[in-house]
């Protein structure tokens, strides 16, 4: 059983979330992935779950329910979560909705690639993240 | 009764003698004129039956004494005529309406009427005012009727006199007005007109009937001014007569004038002339145009503001659509550009070699329809955006500095200039630049190392700032289209873009109210000329 770094992702296309999936696995590495559909799974898992193993929560920005700046705003606000580093990922490049982000405290904000070598790219960005010691 | 004076009455000079001291009476007592001339009518009046000889007919005037209560000054006419009848008598009849109280009795062949003429309230008698008026009444000289009549002569020739000032002063003032009057005969001759018509018009009538107005009239109100004249000579009251231009001799200017006729009757009632009066009205038919042609403007630019709106709204609207559109467009082509990549990888050693080369095809028309909808954003988000005061040496300093690994990849000299400061927004002016600069390191001959020089003239509105380059150039039949959206005018494998780098510029040029052009020379180099204002009308 592969004991990695566990990263939360909340995508809303599951075309996006079948390419994430897909990727990863290319990459053979030890990160396990969780894949959910919008903001509120995001804190229904943690609620069930607890931070856990989770090193690194990924989130897109245009998801239905609850969005990426309102669950981002969520996770810094509450004690328990706050500690797990959050970094947007959305084909948003707008610069002020990149700076909202930021000062709400997202560690990075990734625009999301068209290529596929991006993408593998990306992949392994985020699993350096999660690898990151928290300070 | 205090008596005052006596007048004898023989012959008609004492009836003017009679009438003379009632009057001085009645004027010494403070009564009006009016009434001065009424009590002496009335002393006259019942005087005039009893001259005569033979009749002993006397007048006696006299002032209540100051014993009595209400007050009043008297004239009492004594006579022996033997005839004499109240009833009968006109002069007694007529008497009896002027005065207040009036009586008359007979008593032993003398006839007595007393005619009693009331004094106001506050009328005070005493010795000294009947003493007084004794005085007066009774040592005037006598003036003789001869010297009366003279006196009455020179008072009527002072009248007169008078009167002919006045008239004088009147025909001064009807000639000095700059009103026209004119009295015409019912087939349009002048009879009569004042002396402003000879001097606007610098006819004398004589001319004016001669010529029938030809020459004062504007051709173009003539036939409707004799119209109307002939219109109005039926009517048998006064008309007003249409504007019609008239022209004043001393300057050949046509001036608008208005007027009324106003028809005479003759004592039959028949209508014999027309006065006719015609004023100036240029002056307020100019404002009345005036406002017209302002009512008209501001209606024209109500009209244009509307549709100034609806274009902007319109605007709007399309620069909106073309953001959502690229944004949304970009979407798919990302999972296209992606599966092909990832078909490419997955399968892409099992693939025949034809395979792999339509692949990448594919994947080079996604990245292009990628970059073209790139520019698409690119150019709707050129819009009218914040102004203010904007160094030109800093945005081409800050240009230089984004292009420097290009410019330093091809070897490039860049020659600066002066450039000042100008309002206007500083992105957009720095992507103008960018695009110059880029396109001129772009399309460089090759082997040859480029050289580019930005300048500018500046006059007292404008910039023109001038982007010289030794490229390639262009030949002059393009230069229409060149600032076209995506005109290029290589094929895509010869040099990269999409041709919307002058498309943008353009734009950028147009919100600053400034323009663009070019010329160029095949192999010879290519200038590229943007005029700025260098001020815009903004709220800082």
């Amino acid at each position: 059983m592969s004991e990695g770094p566990h990263i939360l992702i909340a995508e809303d296309d599951f075309e996006d979330r079948f390419i994430m999936a897909e990727t990863f696995g290319e990459l053979g590495h030890a990160a396990v992935i969780h894949l959910v559909e919008d903001g509120t799974k995001i804190i229904d898992y943690l609620a069930k779950n607890g931070v856990g193993d989770i090193k690194l929560i990924v989130l897109d920005l245009n998801m239905p329910r609850l969005n990426g700046t309102d669950t981002l705003r969520f996770l810094k606000d509450s004690l328990d979560y706050k500690q797990v580093p959050v970094v947007i990922f959305s084909t948003s490049v707008n610069e002020i909705e990149k700076n909202i982000c930021m000062s709400l405290g997202a560690k990075e904000y990734i625009t999301k690639p068209a290529r596929y070598a991006e993408y593998v790219q990306t992949c392994k960005k985020f699993y350096l993240l999660s690898q990151e010691v928290p300070c | 009764m205090n008596e005052i004076t006596k007048v004898i009455l023989d012959n008609e000079m004492d009836l003017i003698l009679a009438h003379k001291q009632s009057m001085k009476l009645a004027e010494l007592a403070g009564l009006s004129l009016g009434a001065q001339t009424t009590f002496a009518t009335a002393v006259s009046e019942v005087s005039r039956n009893a001259i005569g000889t033979g009749n002993a007919a006397c007048i006696t005037l006299h002032v209540s004494d100051k014993k009595e209560k209400l007050k009043f000054i008297t004239a009492v006419l004594e006579d022996k005529r033997k005839d004499f009848s109240e009833a009968k008598d006109e002069g007694y009849k007529y008497a009896k309406r002027l005065v207040q109280n009036i009586s008359a009795t007979t008593d032993g062949g003398t006839n007595r009427i007393e005619m009693h003429y009331r004094l106001p309230m506050h009328f005070r008698v005493d010795d000294i005012l009947v003493e007084k008026w004794r005085t007066i009444l009774n040592t005037d000289p006598d003036i003789s009727p001869y010297e009366e009549i003279k006196r009455k002569n020179l008072q009527l020739i002072e009248m007169a006199d008078r009167l002919r000032n006045s008239e004088q002063q009147y025909r001064t003032l009807t000639d000095s007005l700059p009103i026209m009057i004119f009295s015409m005969t019912t087939e349009g001759i002048i009879t009569y007109a004042n002396q402003w018509l000879f001097e606007y018009s610098g006819e004398t009538v004589e001319e004016i009937n001669n010529n029938k107005w030809k020459n004062i009239v504007h051709p173009d109100d003539f036939g409707t001014a004799w119209d109307n004249m002939a219109a109005a000579v039926v009517k048998p009251v006064g008309v007003i007569t249409p504007e019609s231009r008239l022209k004043h001799a001393a300057t050949g200017e046509y001036r608008w004038h208005t007027g009324v006729m106003i028809a005479m009757k003759d004592d039959a009632g028949v209508v014999n002339s027309w006065n006719t009066f015609m004023v100036d009205i240029h002056a307020q038919k100019l404002i009345e145009d005036t406002l017209k042609d302002n009512r008209q403007l501001k209606e024209i630019h109500a009209e244009l503001e509307e549709k100034i709106d609806l274009l902007n709204k319109s605007n709007h609207q399309l620069e909106q659509f073309a953001y959502v559109a690229s944004h949304d467009l970009q979407e798919p082509l990302r999972k296209i550009s992606f599966y092909s990549d990832f078909l490419n990888k997955k399968y892409g050693p099992a693939m025949p070699e034809e395979a792999t080369f339509f692949f990448n095809n594919l994947i080079n028309s996604t990245e292009r329809m990628k970059a073209l909808i790139q520019d698409v954003l690119a150019y709707s988000t050129v819009r009218k955006d914040v102004v203010g005061p904007v160094s030109l040496d800093d945005v081409l300093s800050e240009t230089l500095q984004d292009l420097e690994i290009s410019i330093k990849e091809k070897k490039a000299e860049i020659e600066i200039n002066e450039l000042p400061v100008i309002d206007g927004n500083a992105r957009q002016l720095k992507q103008l630049f960018e695009n110059l600069v880029s396109n001129s390191l772009k399309f460089s001959r090759p082997g040859i190392i480029p050289v580019i020089s930005i300048s500018a003239t500046v006059t007292e509105d404008n910039v023109m700032l001038s982007f010289k380059d030794n490229g390639i150039g262009f030949e002059d039949q393009y230069i229409s289209r060149m600032f076209d959206l995506f005109q290029r005018l290589h094929t895509r494998d010869k040099y990269a873009g999409t041709g919307i780098g002058l498309a943008i510029c353009k734009k950028i040029a147009d919100l600053h109210n400034g323009s663009i052009s070019a010329n160029g020379v095949p192999n010879g180099g290519a200038t590229f000329q943007v005029t700025l204002p260098l001020y815009q009308n903004h709220v800082r």
